[in-house]
Protein backbone atom coordinates (compact mmCIF):
# COMPACT_ATOMS: atom_id res chain seq x y z
CA UNK A 1 0.00 0.00 0.00
CA UNK A 2 1.55 3.55 -0.76
CA UNK A 3 0.36 5.96 1.81
CA UNK A 4 1.18 9.14 3.25
CA UNK A 5 1.88 10.76 6.42
CA UNK A 6 3.89 13.41 8.06
CA UNK A 7 6.46 12.44 10.40
CA UNK A 8 9.57 13.57 12.31
CA UNK A 9 12.79 11.66 12.07
CA UNK A 10 13.98 9.84 15.32
CA UNK A 11 16.70 8.21 14.31
CA UNK A 12 18.79 8.10 11.18
CA UNK A 13 21.47 4.63 10.60
CA UNK A 14 23.78 4.12 8.33
CA UNK A 15 22.58 0.74 6.29
CA UNK A 16 25.39 -0.99 3.78
CA UNK A 17 26.97 1.18 1.89
CA UNK A 18 24.45 3.68 0.25
CA UNK A 19 21.33 3.22 2.36
CA UNK A 20 19.76 4.48 5.75
CA UNK A 21 17.31 2.99 7.98
CA UNK A 22 15.26 5.50 9.62
CA UNK A 23 12.88 5.52 12.55
CA UNK A 24 10.44 8.03 12.15
CA UNK A 25 7.35 8.80 14.69
CA UNK A 26 4.79 9.72 12.05
CA UNK A 27 0.89 10.85 12.31
CA UNK A 28 -0.56 8.42 11.33
CA UNK A 29 0.82 5.08 11.70
CA UNK A 30 2.86 5.98 15.26
CA UNK A 31 6.87 4.92 14.85
CA UNK A 32 7.39 3.65 11.95
CA UNK A 33 10.91 2.36 11.17
CA UNK A 34 11.75 2.35 7.09
CA UNK A 35 14.69 1.96 4.68
CA UNK A 36 15.95 4.69 2.09
CA UNK A 37 17.66 2.78 -0.52
CA UNK A 38 20.27 5.13 -1.84
CA UNK A 39 19.88 7.92 0.80
CA UNK A 40 23.77 8.44 1.58
CA UNK A 41 24.66 9.10 -2.09
CA UNK A 42 25.35 12.87 -3.09
CA UNK A 43 22.75 12.93 -5.65
CA UNK A 44 20.04 11.63 -3.53
CA UNK A 45 16.59 12.49 -4.04
CA UNK A 46 16.50 11.87 -0.19
CA UNK A 47 18.67 15.05 0.15
CA UNK A 48 18.80 16.19 3.88
CA UNK A 49 15.49 15.50 5.27
CA UNK A 50 16.61 12.27 6.87
CA UNK A 51 18.98 13.89 9.30
CA UNK A 52 17.23 13.75 13.15
CA UNK A 53 14.98 16.61 13.89
CA UNK A 54 13.48 16.92 10.22
CA UNK A 55 9.86 17.09 10.11
CA UNK A 56 8.99 15.23 6.89
CA UNK A 57 6.10 14.46 4.40
CA UNK A 58 6.90 10.72 3.77
CA UNK A 59 5.56 8.31 1.33
CA UNK A 60 5.91 5.27 1.97
CA UNK A 61 5.42 1.83 0.74
CA UNK A 62 3.61 0.15 3.61
CA UNK A 63 3.17 -3.47 4.42
CA UNK A 64 1.50 -4.34 8.08
CA UNK A 65 3.28 -7.25 8.57
CA UNK A 66 6.50 -5.70 7.19
CA UNK A 67 8.92 -4.16 10.10
CA UNK A 68 10.81 -2.31 8.22
CA UNK A 69 9.19 -0.05 5.42
CA UNK A 70 10.47 1.23 2.43
CA UNK A 71 11.01 4.69 1.83
CA UNK A 72 9.81 6.05 -1.63
CA UNK A 73 9.86 10.02 -0.90
CA UNK A 74 10.85 11.96 1.95
CA UNK A 75 10.21 16.06 1.74
CA UNK A 76 11.09 18.69 4.49
CA UNK A 77 8.04 20.33 5.91
CA UNK A 78 10.05 21.86 8.42
CA UNK A 79 13.93 22.80 8.66
CA UNK A 80 14.63 24.06 12.30
CA UNK A 81 17.76 26.35 11.88
CA UNK A 82 18.01 27.17 15.08
CA UNK A 83 17.62 23.88 16.67
CA UNK A 84 20.71 23.24 14.29
CA UNK A 85 22.82 26.17 15.08
CA UNK A 86 23.23 26.15 18.72
CA UNK A 87 24.21 23.49 21.03
CA UNK A 88 22.03 23.73 23.78
CA UNK A 89 18.69 24.02 21.79
CA UNK A 90 20.10 21.15 19.73
CA UNK A 91 20.56 18.79 22.63
CA UNK A 92 17.62 19.40 24.37
CA UNK A 93 15.47 18.55 20.49
CA UNK A 94 17.58 15.76 20.58
CA UNK A 95 16.75 14.57 24.38
CA UNK A 96 13.09 14.98 23.01
CA UNK A 97 13.12 12.96 20.09
CA UNK A 98 15.18 10.39 22.27
CA UNK A 99 12.27 9.67 24.30
CA UNK A 100 10.09 9.81 22.35
CA UNK A 101 11.43 6.82 21.09
CA UNK A 102 12.03 4.90 24.25
CA UNK A 103 8.39 5.39 25.30
CA UNK A 104 6.98 4.41 22.16
CA UNK A 105 6.54 1.01 20.34
CA UNK A 106 4.42 -0.28 17.76
CA UNK A 107 1.16 1.30 18.98
CA UNK A 108 -1.12 2.97 16.47
CA UNK A 109 -0.91 6.37 15.61
CA UNK A 110 -1.43 9.04 18.29
CA UNK A 111 -2.56 12.62 17.06
CA UNK A 112 -2.46 14.00 20.34
CA UNK A 113 1.39 12.50 20.84
CA UNK A 114 2.13 13.73 17.27
CA UNK A 115 1.05 17.37 17.76
CA UNK A 116 2.64 17.52 21.35
CA UNK A 117 6.19 16.43 19.57
CA UNK A 118 5.92 19.02 16.38
CA UNK A 119 4.54 21.72 18.73
CA UNK A 120 7.58 21.28 21.37
CA UNK A 121 10.09 21.36 19.06
CA UNK A 122 8.18 24.46 16.85
CA UNK A 123 8.22 26.13 20.37
CA UNK A 124 11.89 24.97 20.89
CA UNK A 125 13.06 26.63 17.73
CA UNK A 126 11.72 30.32 18.29
CA UNK A 127 12.40 30.39 22.23
CA UNK A 128 15.13 32.59 23.76
CA UNK A 129 16.18 31.11 26.82
CA UNK A 130 15.85 28.01 29.30
CA UNK A 131 15.28 25.46 26.54
CA UNK A 132 15.77 22.81 28.95
CA UNK A 133 12.24 23.89 29.95
CA UNK A 134 11.22 22.16 26.81
CA UNK A 135 12.56 18.47 27.38
CA UNK A 136 11.05 19.08 30.98
CA UNK A 137 8.00 19.95 29.70
CA UNK A 138 7.97 17.38 26.91
CA UNK A 139 8.42 14.51 29.63
CA UNK A 140 5.47 15.60 31.77
CA UNK A 141 3.06 16.56 28.68
CA UNK A 142 3.86 13.07 26.74
CA UNK A 143 3.72 10.66 30.21
CA UNK A 144 0.39 12.73 30.12
CA UNK A 145 -1.05 11.55 26.71
CA UNK A 146 0.11 8.31 26.90
CA UNK A 147 -2.18 7.79 30.15
CA UNK A 148 -0.20 9.37 33.46
CA UNK A 149 -0.65 12.62 33.94
CA UNK A 150 -0.40 13.72 37.21
CA UNK A 151 -2.16 16.09 39.51
CA UNK A 152 -0.45 18.45 40.57
CA UNK A 153 -3.08 21.07 41.82
CA UNK A 154 -3.95 20.21 45.60
CA UNK A 155 -3.36 17.45 48.05
CA UNK A 156 -5.07 14.65 46.97
CA UNK A 157 -6.29 14.42 51.07
CA UNK A 158 -7.84 17.13 51.94
CA UNK A 159 -7.94 19.30 48.39
CA UNK A 160 -5.81 22.48 49.94
CA UNK A 161 -4.69 23.76 46.82
CA UNK A 162 -0.31 24.38 46.75
CA UNK A 163 -0.42 27.92 47.31
CA UNK A 164 -1.68 26.88 50.77
CA UNK A 165 0.66 24.81 51.45
CA UNK A 166 3.98 27.11 50.27
CA UNK A 167 4.25 27.45 54.11
CA UNK A 168 4.83 23.90 54.95
CA UNK A 169 7.98 23.54 52.44
CA UNK A 170 7.40 20.24 50.96
CA UNK A 171 4.82 17.60 50.52
CA UNK A 172 4.76 14.21 49.25
CA UNK A 173 4.51 13.57 45.72
CA UNK A 174 3.45 9.63 44.88
CA UNK A 175 4.75 9.18 41.72
CA UNK A 176 3.02 5.72 41.39
CA UNK A 177 -0.18 7.68 42.04
CA UNK A 178 0.68 10.74 40.17
CA UNK A 179 -0.56 12.33 43.48
CA UNK A 180 -0.02 15.41 45.84
CA UNK A 181 -0.23 15.33 50.04
CA UNK A 182 0.29 17.65 52.54
CA UNK A 183 2.16 16.80 55.69
CA UNK A 184 -1.22 16.74 57.75
CA UNK A 185 -2.66 13.90 55.36
CA UNK A 186 0.61 12.29 54.76
CA UNK A 187 1.18 9.55 57.84
CA UNK A 188 4.27 10.84 59.12
CA UNK A 189 6.67 8.09 58.05
CA UNK A 190 9.75 9.18 56.95
CA UNK A 191 9.78 9.73 53.04
CA UNK A 192 13.74 10.53 51.78
CA UNK A 193 13.66 13.41 49.30
CA UNK A 194 13.92 12.05 46.22
CA UNK A 195 17.51 10.91 45.20
CA UNK A 196 17.70 8.93 48.65
CA UNK A 197 14.93 7.71 47.17
CA UNK A 198 16.80 6.38 44.18
CA UNK A 199 19.53 4.79 46.10
CA UNK A 200 16.90 2.68 48.40
CA UNK A 201 15.25 1.20 45.20
CA UNK A 202 18.17 0.48 43.37
CA UNK A 203 19.87 -1.43 46.03
CA UNK A 204 17.09 -3.56 46.16
CA UNK A 205 15.84 -3.00 49.43
CA UNK A 206 12.66 -0.82 50.76
CA UNK A 207 9.15 -1.55 51.41
CA UNK A 208 7.25 -1.61 48.11
CA UNK A 209 4.25 0.86 49.72
CA UNK A 210 7.02 3.20 50.47
CA UNK A 211 8.48 2.77 46.62
CA UNK A 212 8.21 6.15 44.56
CA UNK A 213 7.33 8.34 47.41
CA UNK A 214 9.07 11.27 47.58
CA UNK A 215 9.42 14.53 49.39
CA UNK A 216 9.34 17.45 46.74
CA UNK A 217 9.82 21.19 47.59
CA UNK A 218 6.60 23.21 46.86
CA UNK A 219 8.43 25.36 44.76
CA UNK A 220 9.55 22.38 42.59
CA UNK A 221 5.49 21.11 42.35
CA UNK A 222 4.42 24.55 41.18
CA UNK A 223 7.13 23.91 38.76
CA UNK A 224 6.19 20.87 37.60
CA UNK A 225 2.62 22.30 37.45
CA UNK A 226 3.23 25.22 35.37
CA UNK A 227 5.11 22.72 32.84
CA UNK A 228 2.21 20.50 32.71
CA UNK A 229 0.10 23.22 31.90
CA UNK A 230 1.41 26.42 31.07
CA UNK A 231 0.93 27.34 26.65
CA UNK A 232 4.07 25.68 25.40
CA UNK A 233 4.82 29.23 24.07
CA UNK A 234 5.26 30.76 27.25
CA UNK A 235 7.27 27.42 28.61
CA UNK A 236 11.51 29.30 27.32
CA UNK A 237 10.28 32.76 30.09
CA UNK A 238 9.83 30.36 32.65
CA UNK A 239 12.59 30.74 34.74
CA UNK A 240 13.45 27.56 37.50
CA UNK A 241 16.96 28.68 38.24
CA UNK A 242 19.40 25.47 38.67
CA UNK A 243 18.22 24.14 42.19
CA UNK A 244 15.04 23.94 41.51
CA UNK A 245 15.53 23.36 38.09
CA UNK A 246 17.67 19.79 38.94
CA UNK A 247 15.02 18.95 41.88
CA UNK A 248 12.43 18.55 39.13
CA UNK A 249 14.36 16.60 36.25
CA UNK A 250 15.35 14.45 39.42
CA UNK A 251 11.45 14.16 40.67
CA UNK A 252 10.48 13.73 36.72
CA UNK A 253 13.24 10.67 36.10
CA UNK A 254 11.29 9.18 39.21
CA UNK A 255 7.71 9.84 37.94
CA UNK A 256 8.52 8.59 34.35
CA UNK A 257 10.94 4.92 35.79
CA UNK A 258 7.35 4.29 37.66
CA UNK A 259 5.54 4.39 34.79
CA UNK A 260 7.31 3.02 32.31
CA UNK A 261 9.98 0.58 33.68
CA UNK A 262 12.37 -0.12 30.60
CA UNK A 263 13.05 3.73 30.59
CA UNK A 264 17.03 4.11 30.28
CA UNK A 265 18.54 7.48 30.76
CA UNK A 266 17.94 10.06 27.90
CA UNK A 267 21.92 10.34 26.65
CA UNK A 268 21.08 13.26 24.46
CA UNK A 269 19.93 15.84 27.65
CA UNK A 270 22.83 14.13 30.20
CA UNK A 271 25.23 15.45 27.32
CA UNK A 272 24.27 18.93 27.87
CA UNK A 273 26.21 18.23 31.26
CA UNK A 274 29.07 17.17 29.61
CA UNK A 275 29.07 19.73 26.86
CA UNK A 276 29.40 22.31 29.62
CA UNK A 277 32.69 20.51 31.03
CA UNK A 278 36.46 20.82 29.62
CA UNK A 279 37.44 17.78 27.76
CA UNK A 280 39.44 15.81 29.90
CA UNK B 1 25.98 -25.34 9.57
CA UNK B 2 25.35 -24.43 5.47
CA UNK B 3 28.56 -25.73 4.53
CA UNK B 4 29.65 -29.32 4.94
CA UNK B 5 33.43 -27.86 6.22
CA UNK B 6 33.71 -26.19 9.53
CA UNK B 7 36.68 -24.31 8.68
CA UNK B 8 34.84 -22.69 5.91
CA UNK B 9 31.50 -21.71 8.15
CA UNK B 10 34.77 -19.72 10.68
CA UNK B 11 35.64 -17.88 7.71
CA UNK B 12 32.35 -17.07 5.99
CA UNK B 13 31.30 -16.05 10.06
CA UNK B 14 34.72 -13.71 10.26
CA UNK B 15 33.60 -12.38 6.86
CA UNK B 16 30.38 -11.32 7.67
CA UNK B 17 31.42 -9.02 10.77
CA UNK B 18 32.95 -6.84 8.27
CA UNK B 19 30.75 -3.76 7.63
CA UNK B 20 28.90 -3.78 4.24
CA UNK B 21 29.57 -7.59 3.98
CA UNK B 22 26.32 -9.62 4.64
CA UNK B 23 25.43 -13.44 4.91
CA UNK B 24 25.66 -14.00 0.87
CA UNK B 25 28.62 -12.01 0.16
CA UNK B 26 30.35 -13.51 2.86
CA UNK B 27 29.97 -16.93 1.50
CA UNK B 28 30.76 -16.19 -1.58
CA UNK B 29 34.33 -14.59 -0.28
CA UNK B 30 34.64 -17.50 1.79
CA UNK B 31 34.43 -20.29 -0.90
CA UNK B 32 36.43 -17.90 -3.22
CA UNK B 33 39.32 -18.29 -0.56
CA UNK B 34 38.95 -21.94 -1.05
CA UNK B 35 39.75 -21.30 -4.90
CA UNK B 36 43.18 -19.20 -4.27
CA UNK B 37 46.44 -20.58 -4.83
CA UNK B 38 48.34 -20.94 -1.22
CA UNK B 39 50.71 -18.33 -1.72
CA UNK B 40 47.58 -16.09 -2.45
CA UNK B 41 46.41 -16.69 0.74
CA UNK B 42 49.36 -16.52 2.74
CA UNK B 43 50.50 -13.13 1.59
CA UNK B 44 46.46 -11.77 2.19
CA UNK B 45 46.79 -13.27 5.75
CA UNK B 46 50.46 -11.30 6.27
CA UNK B 47 48.53 -8.12 4.33
CA UNK B 48 46.05 -8.16 7.20
CA UNK B 49 48.34 -8.52 10.23
CA UNK B 50 50.99 -6.13 8.85
CA UNK B 51 47.87 -3.82 8.94
CA UNK B 52 47.28 -4.24 12.85
CA UNK B 53 50.93 -4.64 13.57
CA UNK B 54 52.17 -1.00 11.89
CA UNK B 55 49.83 1.15 11.34
CA UNK B 56 49.69 3.10 14.25
CA UNK B 57 48.14 7.32 15.44
CA UNK B 58 50.08 10.25 14.41
CA UNK B 59 51.22 11.31 17.53
CA UNK B 60 50.44 15.05 16.15
CA UNK B 61 47.37 14.39 13.79
CA UNK B 62 45.79 11.61 14.96
CA UNK B 63 45.52 10.15 11.14
CA UNK B 64 46.71 6.60 10.57
CA UNK B 65 50.21 6.11 9.60
CA UNK B 66 53.25 4.06 9.67
CA UNK B 67 55.45 6.28 10.85
CA UNK B 68 55.19 8.54 13.07
CA UNK B 69 54.91 11.44 12.95
CA UNK B 70 52.70 11.14 9.62
CA UNK B 71 54.23 12.44 6.44
CA UNK B 72 51.89 15.02 5.91
CA UNK B 73 52.82 16.52 9.03
CA UNK B 74 56.57 15.85 8.66
CA UNK B 75 56.34 17.28 5.17
CA UNK B 76 58.02 21.10 5.38
CA UNK B 77 56.22 21.85 2.36
CA UNK B 78 52.68 21.83 4.27
CA UNK B 79 51.61 24.93 6.20
CA UNK B 80 51.05 24.47 9.71
CA UNK B 81 49.37 27.33 10.44
CA UNK B 82 46.20 25.95 9.14
CA UNK B 83 44.73 23.03 10.72
CA UNK B 84 41.85 21.25 9.16
CA UNK B 85 39.95 19.48 11.87
CA UNK B 86 38.35 16.31 10.33
CA UNK B 87 36.41 13.28 11.84
CA UNK B 88 37.96 10.31 10.00
CA UNK B 89 41.25 9.35 7.92
CA UNK B 90 39.22 8.53 4.67
CA UNK B 91 38.31 12.42 5.15
CA UNK B 92 41.83 13.06 5.06
CA UNK B 93 41.76 11.03 1.71
CA UNK B 94 38.73 12.88 0.52
CA UNK B 95 40.10 16.32 0.79
CA UNK B 96 44.02 15.11 -0.22
CA UNK B 97 42.29 14.07 -3.46
CA UNK B 98 41.63 17.90 -4.50
CA UNK B 99 44.91 18.85 -3.93
CA UNK B 100 43.43 21.89 -3.02
CA UNK B 101 44.83 21.99 0.98
CA UNK B 102 48.63 22.84 1.70
CA UNK B 103 47.46 22.96 5.30
CA UNK B 104 47.74 19.72 8.24
CA UNK B 105 45.30 17.80 9.64
CA UNK B 106 43.70 17.10 12.86
CA UNK B 107 41.53 13.93 12.85
CA UNK B 108 38.80 13.66 16.01
CA UNK B 109 37.96 10.14 15.36
CA UNK B 110 34.39 10.52 14.77
CA UNK B 111 31.77 12.89 15.72
CA UNK B 112 29.77 14.11 18.55
CA UNK B 113 26.88 12.38 18.73
CA UNK B 114 24.11 13.09 21.54
CA UNK B 115 21.86 10.44 20.96
CA UNK B 116 24.63 7.26 20.98
CA UNK B 117 26.12 9.05 24.09
CA UNK B 118 29.37 10.11 22.42
CA UNK B 119 30.73 12.95 24.18
CA UNK B 120 33.68 15.35 23.86
CA UNK B 121 35.60 12.90 25.91
CA UNK B 122 35.11 10.28 23.57
CA UNK B 123 37.19 11.98 20.50
CA UNK B 124 40.97 13.61 20.42
CA UNK B 125 39.37 16.79 21.35
CA UNK B 126 41.91 17.14 24.23
CA UNK B 127 44.70 16.72 21.77
CA UNK B 128 43.69 19.52 19.43
CA UNK B 129 43.55 22.18 22.56
CA UNK B 130 46.65 20.14 23.44
CA UNK B 131 48.65 20.62 20.26
CA UNK B 132 46.76 24.12 19.44
CA UNK B 133 48.22 25.58 22.43
CA UNK B 134 52.18 24.93 21.72
CA UNK B 135 52.11 25.89 18.04
CA UNK B 136 51.87 28.53 15.39
CA UNK B 137 47.99 28.02 14.70
CA UNK B 138 46.86 30.79 12.99
CA UNK B 139 43.35 29.05 11.40
CA UNK B 140 41.10 26.09 11.82
CA UNK B 141 39.50 24.59 9.40
CA UNK B 142 36.09 22.70 10.49
CA UNK B 143 35.84 20.08 7.52
CA UNK B 144 32.89 17.84 9.47
CA UNK B 145 29.82 15.84 8.29
CA UNK B 146 26.54 17.88 7.49
CA UNK B 147 24.97 15.73 9.55
CA UNK B 148 23.32 16.00 12.82
CA UNK B 149 26.56 14.31 14.56
CA UNK B 150 28.67 16.47 12.74
CA UNK B 151 27.11 19.75 13.12
CA UNK B 152 26.83 19.23 17.15
CA UNK B 153 30.81 18.39 16.63
CA UNK B 154 31.05 21.88 14.94
CA UNK B 155 29.28 24.01 17.16
CA UNK B 156 31.10 22.57 19.93
CA UNK B 157 34.21 23.18 18.51
CA UNK B 158 33.72 26.24 17.17
CA UNK B 159 32.88 27.75 20.94
CA UNK B 160 35.07 25.84 22.31
CA UNK B 161 37.86 27.01 19.84
CA UNK B 162 36.54 30.94 19.30
CA UNK B 163 38.43 32.17 22.72
CA UNK B 164 41.62 31.10 21.86
CA UNK B 165 41.85 34.20 19.37
CA UNK B 166 42.53 32.39 16.22
CA UNK B 167 39.97 32.29 13.20
CA UNK B 168 38.15 29.11 12.75
CA UNK B 169 36.21 28.52 10.03
CA UNK B 170 33.74 25.99 8.48
CA UNK B 171 33.46 24.28 4.99
CA UNK B 172 30.64 25.65 3.37
CA UNK B 173 27.40 23.13 2.99
CA UNK B 174 25.85 23.58 0.01
CA UNK B 175 24.43 21.99 -3.43
CA UNK B 176 26.83 19.44 -4.76
CA UNK B 177 28.30 20.15 -8.19
CA UNK B 178 26.34 19.54 -11.35
CA UNK B 179 22.73 19.57 -9.62
CA UNK B 180 20.13 21.70 -10.87
CA UNK B 181 18.77 24.41 -7.96
CA UNK B 182 14.99 22.85 -8.88
CA UNK B 183 16.04 19.68 -7.60
CA UNK B 184 17.48 20.39 -4.41
CA UNK B 185 16.09 19.64 -0.93
CA UNK B 186 14.91 22.49 1.34
CA UNK B 187 17.42 21.26 3.90
CA UNK B 188 19.79 21.79 1.21
CA UNK B 189 18.97 24.94 -0.27
CA UNK B 190 18.01 26.71 2.83
CA UNK B 191 21.72 25.84 4.02
CA UNK B 192 23.21 26.85 0.94
CA UNK B 193 21.60 29.97 1.34
CA UNK B 194 22.71 30.92 4.45
CA UNK B 195 26.64 29.86 3.44
CA UNK B 196 26.05 32.21 0.43
CA UNK B 197 29.49 34.61 -0.22
CA UNK B 198 29.53 37.62 -1.78
CA UNK B 199 30.99 37.53 -5.53
ZN1 LIG C 1 -3.91 17.41 52.73
ZN1 LIG D 1 50.18 13.58 11.39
Amino acid sequence: MITRTDAVVLKSMKYRDSSKIVTFYSRRFGKVKGIAKGARQMKSKFGGSLEPLSTVSLILYKKDQRELQLISQSDVLKTYKNIHSELERMAVGLAIIELINQLTHDEEGNDALYTLLVKSLDELECAHKHFMNFFLAFELRCASVLGYMPSLDACKGCGRKLDDLVAEDSAVFQTGKGAVLCNRCWQPETVPRQGVVQTVRSGGSGTSSDEGNIRVSIGALKGLQRLLHDPLESIGSLDLGSVLGNEIDGTLRLYLRQHFEDLKPIKSFDMLKRFKRPPA
Amino acid sequence: MIFTAESIEQLSEQFSQLPGIGRKTAHRLALYVVKMQREEVVSLARALVNVKDRVRYCTVCSNITEADPCPICSNTKRDKTVVCVVEEPTDVLALERTNEFAGVYHVLGGALSPLDGVGPEDLRIKELLQRLSDSTVEEIILALNSDVEGEATTLYLSKLLKPLCMKVTRIARGLPVGTDLEFADEATLSRALEGRIAV
